[in-house]
């Protein structure tokens, strides 16, 4: 049995105690290095949408942000970012421990999180784009809060020549985009994506379907006969497609017009890239 | 004969409707997919019944199937290991999910086991709660690995809309091939199941090798289960409500119940799947549609049964 007497019990558990609080309470040491550099900027932002980082960078306003996501991986600089967690998940104590003056965030994924950032007086910024003419008044939106007007002026001018100087194509090609294999899952109505199919002259064969995500079924995709297939996510290849039993009289595994190993961010992030995004759909769609 | 007459209405109707259209011209080329769906449906629906039926009458409990025991899900498990790892289309598929299924099984007869005995409502408790866990790690497994959740969704609650390639049809026959084997393994010995159910003692008595017999029907029913769940998913409440229709309309002896039991388990399931693919604009997981006819029928077995 220990012996306690003459020992000071009390003193020892407040020291402890102290102990606990001070380093518990204790922010990563890297915030208050990059805090003190920044020195009293009146901006200060957090990203959790990848997209939006994207355009923080082309805006070259770098030095106002913060934090970012873990799937903030654009440019390869933004990786070096500090960050508050994933984009499905982000970590409300990071975000406030950094004192943001404005969070960049979207919905419905981040809607809980926006409810108490907005309690907790913090502005945020909802990113919520669905088409190619939102994209850009989104850049426009976000270099306004970032003062950085000239630039942005510059970007989004620059990003609708660029547009406007895709061509016109003669045929629109029926497109089925395959976004998982077991299930079957593609994309409706309302996706970011389908409007960049359409810029790129062709036609998602389920832009009619409400939802956003639909189970398909492999009759309903060879009934709708595409054209052109585009395989977005690692479970299956072109071949695998092609050996895909009932689908031979499909047009596009008939022509031997199935894509895979694209790299879809360049499709789901609506941001400064999605004009590159369009051009690669141009060529894929259109080529012979 | 009603059974007959739901099965073969069901068949008739998979074929001629869905997405595609309505009419067999329309249907022309549609139609390989619909008969893979029907074959599936009708082997899926088929195991689950007579499984569910062998394993009531084993266990003397009215309340136990493929899902309530965990098997399901277990092989559901060992399915999405398989998935995830990119070997979907090999013979690691079947084998994962018997092993998953097996994994379930063995765990609810340890989490049951009360001295040499496996008491009802103790054995389903058991099973139900590893069913949640082997559907909780399929989730995990699914997010780990940065798919969607959709994925997730559908091995654990079923959907007869099967894939197939033309390096994994050999593997698809040769599961739902072994599946059949085994379901008429069951069938084959449902005097032995008569006896058991009646009485475990005087089974002993009468020759019937109790212990090996049970551990054998484990085996069987989990390895056909899993047969079929890999490709399907794991699909709730056939293996429960379909043997109690079928003791209702010809009695309890199994030679008649477990045969009964296919046919039906087909049938209803084939039923919900045309419902789901023709009522719904998007498909819903065909566990949906079994557990809204299932729950209340699991209450009313658990108020006057048990």
């Amino acid at each position: 049995m220990i012996d306690y007497r003459g020992v000071d019990s009390v003193k020892i558990g407040w020291l402890l105690m102290a102990l606990v609080l001070v380093l518990g309470g204790c922010p990563n040491g890297s915030v208050k290095e990059e805090a003190v550099h920044r020195g009293a900027r009146d901006v200060r932002c957090v990203s959790l949408v990848p997209s939006i980082t994207e355009i923080i960078y082309a805006l070259n306003a770098q030095a106002l942000l913060l934090g970012t996501t873990n799937q903030c991986d654009y440019p390869a600089e933004a990786k070096m970012v500090y960050k508050v967690g994933d984009f499905q998940t982000p970590d409300l104590e990071r975000i406030v421990a950094l004192k943001p003056t404005v969070v960049f965030a979207t919905v419905p994924m981040h809607a809980r999180l926006i409810e108490k950032l907005k309690e907790m007086k913090i502005r945020v910024y909802i990113s919520e784009p669905v088409d190619i003419a939102s994209v850009f008044t989104e850049i426009e939106s976000v270099g306004a809060i970032l003062k950085r007007e000239e630039r942005t002026r510059h970007l989004v001018d620059s990003l609708r020549q660029w547009l406007s100087m895709l061509p016109v194509f003669a045929d629109t090609p029926r497109v089925y985009i395959e976004i998982s294999a077991i299930p079957l899952m593609s994309v409706g109505s309302g996706v970011f994506i389908n409007d960049l199919i359409r810029q790129a002259g062709g036609v998602n064969i389920f832009e009619d379907v409400k939802q956003p995500y639909p189970i398909v079924e492999s009759e309903a995709v060879v009934k709708r006969n595409p054209a052109v297939i585009l395989i977005l996510h690692p479970g299956a290849s072109a071949q695998d497609v092609r050996e895909r039993v009932g689908w031979q009289d499909v047009i596009a595994v008939q022509k031997g017009r199935v894509f895979d190993g694209l790299d879809e961010d360049l499709f789901s992030r609506p941001g400064p890239r999605v004009v590159e995004g369009i051009y690669l759909l141009a060529r894929i769609l259109h080529s012979r | 004969m009603g059974i007959v007459f739901v099965f073969l209405s069901a068949s008739v109707l998979a074929v001629f409707t869905g997405p595609g259209g309505f009419s067999l011209n329309e249907a022309g080329d549609l139609l390989v997919f619909r008969v893979l769906r029907l074959v599936i449906g009708i082997c899926a629906g088929g195991v689950l019944g007579v499984v569910g039926g062998a394993l009531q009458g084993l266990l003397s409990n009215p309340l136990v199937d493929p899902w309530t025991l965990g098997v399901a899900s277990g092989a559901a498990f060992g399915a999405t290991l398989a998935i995830v790892s990119g070997m979907g289309s090999s013979v690691v598929l079947p084998i994962a999910g018997f092993i998953g299924a097996l994994l379930a099984i063995g765990l609810v007869y340890l989490f049951a086991r009360n001295g040499g005995v496996l008491p009802v409502t103790r054995l389903v408790l058991a099973g139900v709660v590893v069913s949640f866990l082997f559907s909780s790690l399929v989730m995990l497994v699914i997010v780990l690995s940065r798919r969607t959740i959709g994925e997730a969704v559908y091995l654990m609650m079923g959907s007869l809309g099967v894939v197939v390639t033309k390096s994994s049809v050999r593997m698809l026959v040769g599961s739902l091939f072994l599946a059949l084997v085994g379901c008429g393994w069951l069938i084959f010995h449902a005097r032995e199941l008569d006896i058991i159910s009646f009485n475990e003692e005087v089974a002993l008595s009468l020759g019937v090798d109790t212990p090996r017999l049970t551990r054998t029907v484990f085996l069987v029913g989990s390895l056909v289960v899993a047969m079929v769940v890999v490709w399907t998913g794991a699909i709730g409440f056939i293996g429960l409500i379909v043997p109690h229709l079928v003791r209702m309309i010809f009695g309890p002896r199994h030679s008649l119940v477990l045969p009964g039991s296919f046919l039906l388990g087909a049938g209803l399931l084939i039923m919900a799947d045309v419902a789901v693919r023709n009522l719904t604009p998007s498909g819903l997981p065909l566990s949906v549609v079994t557990a809204l006819i299932g729950v209340p029928f699991f209450i009313y077995l658990l108020r006057t049964k048990v």
